[in-house]
């Protein structure tokens, strides 16, 4: 082989047609000579039974990450059911608990602006929000007031 | 030659290995077990002789077959199966060697027209003699392991592997062209080691 090919070769540089034609050939001539025998001399071993048996064990666990992963979204998408379950069930009859407001009241239909019917409403609407567990902020001022001075005053 | 050499060099026809892939497609966990009987000295003879590194190559080994295990689903049979697992035992071994920052050995060949010419006649060089003479065996390994890899990876695909040009241009993603300069120049380096041996030193 002409050293300036062999140079190529090495620099992996393109190789014209005729380049081509004689590596091809050099190749050819390597194959008759045997070359191509020379690297089966060596033999492949068996790898151990160790091997192959921790080999298995990950493939085992490579087979079951799929199953848990569908586990894991199941018992997800199973608890969202049950929550919905408990919400559609339970939730109306929570709200059926609540005090019911007879809507033809004369005095829950009043537009009355006057204070009583304000103080009604309110009071229909602490016994509403009361019920469905909602508590009505503590007034400070009524805490603090000493009942027994107002008896003891009259 | 101790039985650990009785290595299982068996491959599946073709009819038998598209039965096979079809079963590991659905994740027939014996269906693998067969590919892995088939592969595993090759797969693990091909990963030793680029990682050097015992331990190393034999997890390197496991990983080819726990990502073909993983990816077979997705395999769409364009390759041979054996192509198939070379291609992803290739890119592990460059994957580590790119990972443990080791520089890629360049191997700078003089030509070999000076070089005494091999006897071929010589019955040292039959297949079944080299197998016996431990120590031919051994210059043939050195002399693999100690050439590059990009040499080392085309001349084992080729002449032990068996390979074509173009499936090992696909495999180690480099043109045809490529892969024939280089199979010649690692048979030439190979010549040069075992020739230095036989008609220099350590001839017996």
């Amino acid at each position: 082989m002409n050293p300036d090919l062999f140079r190529k070769l090495q620099n992996e540089e393109p190789l014209s047609i005729q380049e081509m034609i004689e590596l091809e050939l050099a190749l050819e001539q390597q194959d008759s000579d045997g070359l191509d025998q020379l690297t089966l001399a060596g033999e492949d071993k068996i790898p151990s039974l160790a091997w192959r048996s921790s080999l298995n064990e990950k493939l085992l666990e490579q087979q079951h990450v799929p199953k848990e992963k569908v586990r894991y979204w199941l018992s997800g998408a199973a608890a969202a059911a049950v929550i919905a379950a408990v919400a559609f069930f339970v939730w109306p009859s929570q709200t059926s608990n609540l005090p019911q407001i007879d809507q033809k009241d004369p005095i829950v239909q009043s537009k009355d602006p006057s204070i009583g019917s304000m103080i009604v409403d309110g009071h229909v609407l602490d016994n509403v929000n009361m019920a469905a567990g909602i508590s009505v902020p503590e007034d400070p001022l009524a805490s603090d007031y000493d009942w027994k001075t107002l008896e003891t005053s009259n | 030659m101790g039985a650990q050499f009785l290595a299982a060099k068996h491959q599946f026809d073709s009819a038998t290995e598209q039965a096979i892939i079809e079963q590991c497609r659905r994740r027939d966990f014996v269906a693998f077990g067969k590919l892995i009987d088939a592969y595993q000295s090759r797969v693990l003879g091909f990963v030793r002789r680029r990682i050097r590194h015992e331990e190393e190559a034999l997890d390197i080994a496991q990983e080819v077959f726990i990502k073909a295990y993983q990816a077979m689903p997705n395999f769409d049979g364009r390759s041979s199966l054996k192509s198939w697992l070379f291609r992803i035992a290739h890119n592990l071994c460059i994957d580590h060697v790119r990972k443990n920052g080791r520089q890629p050995q360049t191997l700078w060949l003089e030509q070999n027209d000076e070089a005494e010419p091999l006897d071929f006649a010589d019955h040292r060089w039959e297949p079944e003699s080299l197998a016996m003479n431990q120590e031919l065996v051994d210059v043939v390994e050195s002399a693999i392991e100690s050439m590059s890899d990009k040499l080392r990876t085309v001349l084992l695909l080729h002449d032990r592997e068996d390979m074509g040009y173009e499936e090992i241009a696909e495999i180690a993603q480099i043109p045809v062209g490529t892969v024939k300069s280089r199979l010649f120049l690692a048979r030439t380096y190979l010549q040069k080691c075992v020739s230095e041996y036989l008609y220099q030193g350590g001839s017996k």
